[in-house]
């Protein structure tokens, strides 16, 4: 059964409607163009089969407890840390698939995860306990 | 030579000491005062007895030249103006020392930390040869960034309604 693949309202309807755009104008710089192959390649793996190996779909506890709705993750490329990830859940209707977000590149170490570092917290300092006698 | 120009600056100088002297005096003076439960303008009249009276009586007596500076350990500082030392804040306060240890650099001017409780730290090299770390931790790299959060914020929200696009078309863009 194939889905329909539907894009979230409106940062990620604008963004495909962006990248289609561009792609027929043929104004997609080289690292755009990779992205939207490699998009298009994904969400054509969706449409046909969510559980689909290359996509590596899993579902993220914590997104599907903050939001109340099963939200799954799968990647745009096999075998890359840095791979990039779709955000996506079933609906709104039976047999649709919509894509919630993309996080095209993530931020690992090479790509300023330094930079993203944060200033930790010192420890509650203990009270002096006076000895007994 | 110059002497006369050299003259001048001098007394400038001392009248500006000699007037910030008496302002000093006439704040001690309101204050000693106050604590005999005299007022301020009684005691300036004059005819009472009272600390302020005294001290004013001294202070008029006084040259700037003269004022004494106590050197037997007692500060000479005076006690009702304020000094322009600054209040440490509240994390500062909380802060103390726990490890007290003197260190050397190897020979690749390296020096280790004893107990660490930090993996990762914030480095500042100041002017005067001091160092000060700051423990940091990493993000985890599968935490979502803040831009792409937003956006599946906004997408959930229009899901939960009802609202997506319409269904994409693919086939316009799978390659052969």
């Amino acid at each position: 059964m194939a889905f329909l693949i539907r894009m979230g309202q409106p940062e990620m309807e604008s963004l495909w409607l962006d990248l289609t755009t561009r792609k027929q104008q043929g104004k997609l710089d080289k690292d755009e163009e990779k992205f939207f192959k490699k998009l298009v390649k994904a969400l054509g793996y969706l449409k046909e089969n969510p559980r689909h190996n290359s996509l590596a779909s899993h579902e993220i506890d914590d997104l599907t407890r903050k939001y109340g709705l099963k939200i799954f993750q799968s990647y745009l490329e096999n075998n890359t840390p840095a791979a990039g990830r779709l955000f996506w859940a079933y609906g709104p209707d039976k047999g649709d698939i919509t894509v919630l977000a993309i996080e095209p590149h993530p931020e690992d170490q090479k790509r300023g995860a330094y930079q993203r570092i944060k200033l930790s917290t010192f420890p509650a300092a203990k009270p002096k306990s006076h000895g007994k006698g | 030579m110059v002497r006369g120009v050299e003259k001048c600056p001098q007394e400038a100088v001392l009248d500006c000491r000699k007037r910030r002297n008496r302002i000093i005096c006439e704040g001690l003076n309101r204050v000693l005062a106050r604590r005999a439960g005299r007022r301020w303008d009684e005691c300036r009249q004059g005819g009472c007895g009272c600390p302020g009276k005294r001290a004013l009586q001294m202070c008029s007596n006084q040259s700037f030249g003269q004022s004494r500076v106590d050197t037997r350990g007692n500060s000479h500082q005076i006690v009702v103006m304020p000094t322009a030392t600054l209040k440490r804040s509240k994390a500062a306060r909380g802060i103390s020392i726990v490890q007290h240890y003197d260190i050397a650099a190897d020979a690749k001017n390296r020096i280790s930390l004893r107990g660490a409780t930090a993996k990762y730290f914030h480095v500042q090299a100041l002017s005067n040869g001091s160092y000060v770390l700051q423990p940091r931790v990493l993000v985890s790299p599968d935490a979502i960034p803040a831009r792409t959060l937003k956006m599946l914020e906004s997408s959930v929200a229009q899901l939960k309604k009802g609202k997506a696009s319409a269904p994409i078309d693919l086939a316009r863009f799978i390659e052969g």
